[in-house]
């Protein structure tokens, strides 16, 4: 060591021999040194591969990223006109919005500084240039090994092929609790998904009540959009999943899984607690639906809640269209329909079963005798190839024998089947003949044909690949040619191979290369190629009612040109379950502004949802003052109760704050993710003054206010994605959540 | 620092001998009242609750008997829900590498304290600091004045009932920008439309 | 010293005035002072040059950390810690981590435990540099400042390339840590490492010899052994006193286990003392940078976390300690379960030498010798506002 503690004046001046050295010091900024190749300098992001799920936005720690609407970008399944704004007085370089980002659209530049006496340079909206729109090289960006986000989704458990083979189980065992937190955990809440469901269902916050092991919540949310929460969690086409921003890079999230698991939670019995609006009576008015599919029913939940009388016409035994008698049990079993019917049913709709409108019943009765007729009568007709030998006996229709599995009627399975189609319902009916099969010879021998190849092909994926493993031969890319018959027996199917199903147009038009025959064995072919409406019923109407093409021509809320008939489901949009609840939705809507006068309450800001929770704290406050007023309160309750009243105060105060702007205006986006009415929030009209008579009975009515409040505050959270309001919010839920609780385990 | 107190400078006889492990600590720490609970919780950590009361003497006993020398912290937490602070004491012992977590509760409303400021200086300025911030009276303690927040009005700010969003938004004003690229933004952004015309 | 301020009553005093009755008079350091790292203020009472008592002022740099961590989900405090020490930001990241880790009963790959022992050193070293020059710069050797801070940078350019910032790092998650090491890393690190440690025989020639801070600091601001631990001193501050306690020997975290490095001690508790101790530990830290670079075996550098908009942390609560620079740093955190801490305590290293520590040295001390014995202690006041 060469620290002697002697010291010396004259040791220093060894620093002398430096004086020949060359400096390295940089003549800055002449001479630009490059920054190190992770270093965090300022953004640039890929404006086409980015999104706009604003995720980036949600993890900033000082809000310094705003998600701004820009001009010309594609609006579409997964994608938003939202790109990130960035200003740099808040912005830390911790980028974390880079690591976190779900396309990896977002990176950071080599630079190291910006200098500028104009501040509005430093609020950027970065593109592939960046600040200086400077080519600088890339600096920090996402590495592959190291993401902030879950891309893989949890596994669902399902029964082995030889496990289902031959039975109708439901194949899918559904999420354990722990699963399906760790599922819902992978959501980062950015409502891509609410945007591109037919439904619009509250997607984020019932995936976030979930994942606050909050089943009922997650009930809540979805009853609001969408009285089939059973069916849809089982059978719901999930275009949702398809918008996922964690789709981007890995898997989507199992929202379909999710809400199965989260309507599995909750008991039939326990339904009635998840209706989001109280009834209020329409004078009498009554309305009739024609088919109880899922459009109908919806109608039905809406209508009955908003006081109407309603009567449900339904031409099978049962309720539930094509859920019951279209989709195979194993899909969705029975239970789980009958679950969400017989509550909506059990609200006061009533049933007519076994009635075909039309036939059994003129249309015009209904028209005379109610006030307003929904028609969701659905495609129950299948369509045919229409190749020599259709009109066999032994060739069926999907649609048709799918409605005898759930009738139990009989009907001959052969040894050898061929199914015509490469849809879900071509799926359906080969896995259903598949599991009769080897019920009745063992084995299966099915061949399954469409004309579009494996990549194209409209089923989804894991249907074709489940039927694989169930012994189903898929010969994708084959057009039928004719049913062979021989001795009035079929014997096999002559296809060719076809070419292309779509024309440059992206019309269908398929062409055929007629040298490359195949037969395919089979003594009974099903054809599946699709279903159409059967519009008889409309035949009364036919001069007096406008169509648009091969549909009837209706406004924005289903309402036809006769102003009584209103029509939802398949015969107007989609065709599949989710899109005809929202139809049918939407239609009870329309019944209602056109019946209910209602006017038009549609909330557009987030002020007005505001001003309703002003409106809420503000009667707190004075029930809360009125009750202790009265002086009756048992101590212990007085304490409690003026403890709520000051709080109470301050929430009212924090709501005033937000509401008076106070600097959160420029990270409050007004505009609404999506249509939000006044009546929504209808269960804040269950607060009732408070009754001071008896302590059990001032404490059951504070705990109301506070379970109402609480889901106002969560309703409302999610409407915004400010992060201002996230936090007051946040608090202000709390709150009312704890003061339900503790005002629920109090003792009079 | 001013006051009246000695703080002992001397290293207790304890603190002097073979190293004991966390278990044996625990068993000493068993013999000085006041406490419950105390347990290892991890490698050379020991942790359990003392009633208010029996504090200093047991923080007392822990560095005269046990030879705890070093006060490595005073953490408060405020238990909001409770109506509780809670006041966790943390000792290291040089001699046995471990530290002793000490977790005492104090009610809310009137949140009083001994000072262990005779016993270890550094806790003149944790619990100057616990007062400060979150206005727990340390009596026998002489130094309680303001020391970070000198100009400060409000409530003790790490209460959990004062919230800082709030105060920021009442005392600061965010900053505007008007950024060139505007035009780019559906309807405006800044200049009119979306942004409730504020600019 | 220019922006000393003399004042009696609220009157300044002359030049040629006689003096006073009352002989005590006033006097402020700082609050912006090239003396203090950061903005820390000092009042003292002085008779003649000698003060007679000191008392510290601190709040200046109060940010409020701990507030604003109670506020923000787990994932975004990773990028605030860092702020709250400019010098040796890493144990704060260190800390944050490792309590959420003891919290969530979370493991970390031990390629990541060698990556943030190999962070933690550098940092080490660069903050011992930077304190070089501090105190060279409190008694006037102004050479020393510009080489220490300029090496220090060659440490700088390493944290650029392996976290993406040269001051706050950013790069220790729970779990692990953000980013592996570059390509040929590894080899720059011993450059520098080669670097630093030649340099160091030329800063004794320059500075640890050079007679001027012999005669200012050889026994000035003397803490003995006994009031050390009584007042709470740690780190170098303990151990130039002689008192071997180091956090990474006695309550080891990471891999220091597995690492051979010595603990360097004094034993007259001086100024000096306090500066050799830290020129001795640049030694050992460099002898640490190494084994890691020698030993760090390959693999994994962070477990994956959940999705940090939806990540809870576990109901539970740590205290965490970390030998950083300036001593002993922890870090006591609380989970109630949720998404955000529910409270976290910094107990910075600097809380107890910047502010009772200090005060007690430097009555009896002569003003000239104040900053260099608050530099001495490097006593760091962000660490103490927070």
């Amino acid at each position: 060591m060469a620290i002697d503690k002697i010291g010396s004046i004259l040791r220093p001046f060894t620093a002398l021999k430096n004086l020949a050295e060359k400096p390295d010091t940089l003549d800055v900024p002449r001479h630009y040194r490059p920054a190190a190749e992770r270093y965090r300098g300022f953004h640039v992001n890929d404006l086409d591969k980015c999104i706009g799920c604003g995720t980036c936005a949600e993890i900033c720690d000082n809000a310094a990223i705003r998600m701004v609407p820009v001009k010309g970008k594609e609006v579409g399944v997964g994608k938003t006109q939202y790109r990130p704004a960035i200003d740099y007085g808040r912005c830390c370089w911790c980028g974390l919005c880079v690591d976190v980002c779900t396309t990896n659209s977002l990176s950071m530049t080599r630079e190291y500084t910006h200098i500028s006496p104009d501040t509005d340079t430093f609020f950027i909206l970065p593109d592939e240039k960046g600040i200086h729109e400077k080519d600088f090289p890339q600096g920090w960006h996402a590495d592959e090994k190291i993401n902030f986000l879950d891309l893989e989704r949890v596994t669902m458990q399902e029964l082995s092929a030889a496990e289902r083979g031959d039975s109708f189980i439901e194949i899918v065992k559904g999420f354990s609790k722990e699963q399906a937190v760790k599922e819902a955990s992978r959501c980062v809440s950015c409502g891509l998904c609410t945007a591109t469901c037919p439904a619009h269902m509250n997607i984020p916050e019932y995936i976030d009540a979930i994942w606050k092991e909050d089943a009922t919540e997650a009930g809540r949310q979805m009853y609001k959009t969408n009285p089939l929460p059973d069916v849809c969690g089982r059978i719901c086409t999930h275009k949702c999943e398809t918008a996922c921003s964690l789709g981007q890079r890995g898997d989507p999230v199992s929202i379909r899984w999710l809400k199965r698991y989260a309507m599995d939670q909750i008991p039939a019995s326990e339904l009635n607690t998840l209706v989001n609006q109280s009834v209020v009576k329409q004078g009498g008015k009554k309305i009739a639906i024609v088919g109880g599919g899922p459009a109908g029913l919806s109608a039905a939940y809406y209508l009955v809640l908003m006081g109407y009388g309603v009567t449900l016409y339904e031409k099978y035994p049962k309720a539930g269209g094509m859920m019951r008698y279209g989709m195979p049990e194993y899909r969705l079993p029975y239970e789980s329909i009958d679950k969400d019917i017989d509550f909506i049913l059990s609200l006061g709709v009533e049933l007519k079963t076994n009635v075909t409108v039309g036939k059994d019943i003129p249309v015009e009765k209904l028209r005379d005798e109610y006030d307003a007729v929904i028609m969701a009568t659905g495609f129950h007709g299948g369509r045919s190839t229409r190749v020599p030998g259709t009109d066999h006996p032994m060739v069926f229709q999907a649609v048709d024998l799918l409605a005898r599995i759930t009738n139990g009627d009989e009907f001959p399975v052969e040894k050898d089947i061929v199914v015509i189609g490469g849809g879900n319902v071509a799926m359906d009916i080969a896995r259903s003949l598949a599991r009769m099969q080897k019920k009745k010879y063992g084995t299966v021998s099915l061949i399954v044909t469409s004309l579009e190849t494996r990549d194209i092909m409209p089923a989804d994926d894991e249907e074709i690949v489940e039927g694989e493993e169930e012994g189903i031969v898929f010969h994708p890319g084959r057009g039928p040619e004719e049913i062979i018959v021989e001795n009035g027996s079929i014997t096999g199917l002559k296809t060719s191979r076809c070419i292309r199903v779509f024309n440059d147009q992206k019309m269908f038009a398929p062409e055929f290369d007629k040298n490359d025959i195949e037969v395919y064995a089979a003594a009974q072919v099903i054809e599946a190629i699709g279903q159409g409406p059967e519009f008889d019923v409309f035949a009364p109407f036919a001069e007096s009612l406008e169509m648009a093409g091969r549909r009837v021509k209706v406004d924005q809320f289903f309402q036809s040109s006769l102003p009584w008939l209103f029509i939802a489901g398949d015969i107007i949009k989609g065709p599949d379950a989710i899109t005809g609840i929202e139809t049918g939705h939407q239609a009870a809507l329309g019944v209602d502004f056109w019946l209910g006068k209602q006017p038009d309450d549609t909330l557009s800001t987030i002020d007005e949802v505001l001003k309703i929770a002003l409106g809420f704290q503000r009667e707190q406050v004075t029930q809360l003052e009125a009750v202790l007023a009265a002086g009756s309160l048992a101590p212990a309750v007085e304490a409690e109760t003026s403890k709520l009243l000051a709080s109470e105060k301050a929430d009212l105060a924090a709501v005033e704050a937000l509401l008076a702007g106070r600097n959160t205006r420029i990270h409050l986006r007004q505009e609404m993710p999506r249509a939000v009415r006044r009546r929504d929030f209808k269960y804040l009209e269950a607060q009732k003054p408070i009754p001071a008579e008896s302590a059990s009975a001032t404490i059951k009515a504070i705990t109301e206010h506070a379970s109402a409040g609480f889901r106002l505050y969560t309703d409302i959270l999610f409407l915004t994605k400010s992060k201002e309001l996230e936090f007051s919010l946040d608090g202000l839920r709390d709150h009312q959540k704890a003061t339900a609780e503790r005002f629920a385990s109090l003792k009079d | 620092m001013s006051g009246t107190y000695t703080v002992p400078t001397g290293r207790p006889e304890a603190a002097r001998g073979e190293k004991r492990s966390a278990s044996a600590i625990v068993a000493a720490i068993a013999e000085l009242g006041g406490e419950s609970g105390f347990a290892v919780k991890a490698p050379r950590r020991v942790e359990g609750r003392v009633e208010a009361a029996a504090l200093h003497g047991f923080a007392a006993a822990l560095r005269m008997r046990v030879g705890f020398e070093h006060l490595s912290a005073i953490s408060c937490v405020d238990w909001l829900a409770d109506g509780e602070f809670e006041l966790v004491y943390h000792f290291w012992s040089y001699r046995d590498n471990c530290l002793v977590s000490a977790h005492v509760r104090i009610p809310r409303d009137t949140a009083t304290m001994a000072t262990l400021t005779d016993l270890w200086q550094p806790a003149s300025f944790f619990e100057r600091d616990i007062h400060e911030m979150f206005g727990v009276e340390f009596l026998g303690n002489e130094d309680l004045e303001k020391y970070i927040l000198t100009d400060w009005k409000g409530p003790p700010p790490m209460r959990k009932d004062f919230v800082s969003r709030d105060f920021a938004h009442d005392h600061f004003t965010y900053k505007n920008y008007e950024p060139s690229w505007d035009e780019m933004i559906d309807g405006g952004y800044y200049s009119g439309g979306q942004n409730g015309g504020q600019a | 010293m220019s922006d000393i301020v003399t004042i009696n009553d609220g009157k300044a005093i002359m030049p040629g005035a006689n003096a006073p009755e009352n002989r005590e008079y006033n006097m402020f350091i700082g609050p912006n002072h090239p003396g203090i790292e950061g903005n820390f203020a000092l009042k003292l009472s002085i008779e003649g040059d000698i003060i007679q008592k000191a008392k510290t002022e601190a709040g200046f740099l109060h940010r409020g950390f701990e507030k604003l961590m109670e506020e923000r989900l787990f994932i975004q405090n990773i990028a605030i810690v860092c702020r709250i020490c400019v010098p040796d930001p890493d144990p704060n990241e260190e800390n944050y981590a490792r309590a959420i880790e003891a919290i969530g009963g979370i493991e970390v790959p031990r390629r990541a435990q060698f990556i943030r022992v190999l962070v933690l050193e550098l940092s080490r070293i660069a903050s011992h540099l930077f304190t070089f020059g501090g105190h060279a710069g409190t008694i006037g050797l102004y050479t020393m400042p510009n080489w220490s801070i300029s090496d220090r940078d060659r440490v700088l350019d390493l944290f650029e390339e392996l976290t993406g910032g040269r001051v706050y790092h950013i790069f220790n998650m729970p779990g692990g840590v953000r980013r592996d090491l570059p390509d040929g890393f590894k080899n720059r690190v011993r450059d520098v490492m080669d670097y630093v440690e030649s340099r160091l025989s030329e800063y004794d020639d320059l500075f640890f010899n050079n007679k001027i801070l012999l005669n200012r600091a050889v026994g000035t601001g003397i803490l003995p052994v006994d009031k050390a631990i009584a007042w709470g001193a740690t780190g170098p501050n303990l151990r130039a006193a002689g008192f071997a306690h180091d956090v990474r020997k006695d309550d080891p975290y990471e891999v220091y286990e597995e690492l051979e490095f010595d603990v360097p001690t004094a034993a007259d508790s001086d100024a000096y003392s306090r500066l050799i101790v830290r020129r001795r530990e640049i030694a050992e830290s460099i002898r640490i940078v190494r084994q890691v670079l020698d030993k760090i075996p390959e693999g994994p550098v962070w477990n994956k976390q959940p999705n940090p908009l939806k990540w809870r942390v576990p109901a539970g609560d740590a205290y965490v300690r970390t030998e950083s620079s300036k001593g002993e740093y922890a870090y006591y955190m609380v989970s109630d379960g949720g998404v955000r801490p529910y409270r976290v305590h910094v107990r910075g290293a600097s809380v107890t030498h910047g502010v009772h520590i200090l005060e007690n040295m430097l009555a009896g001390a002569r003003i000239e010798d104040a900053s260099q014995i608050m530099f001495s202690l490097d006593a760091c006041p962000p660490e103490v506002d927070r």
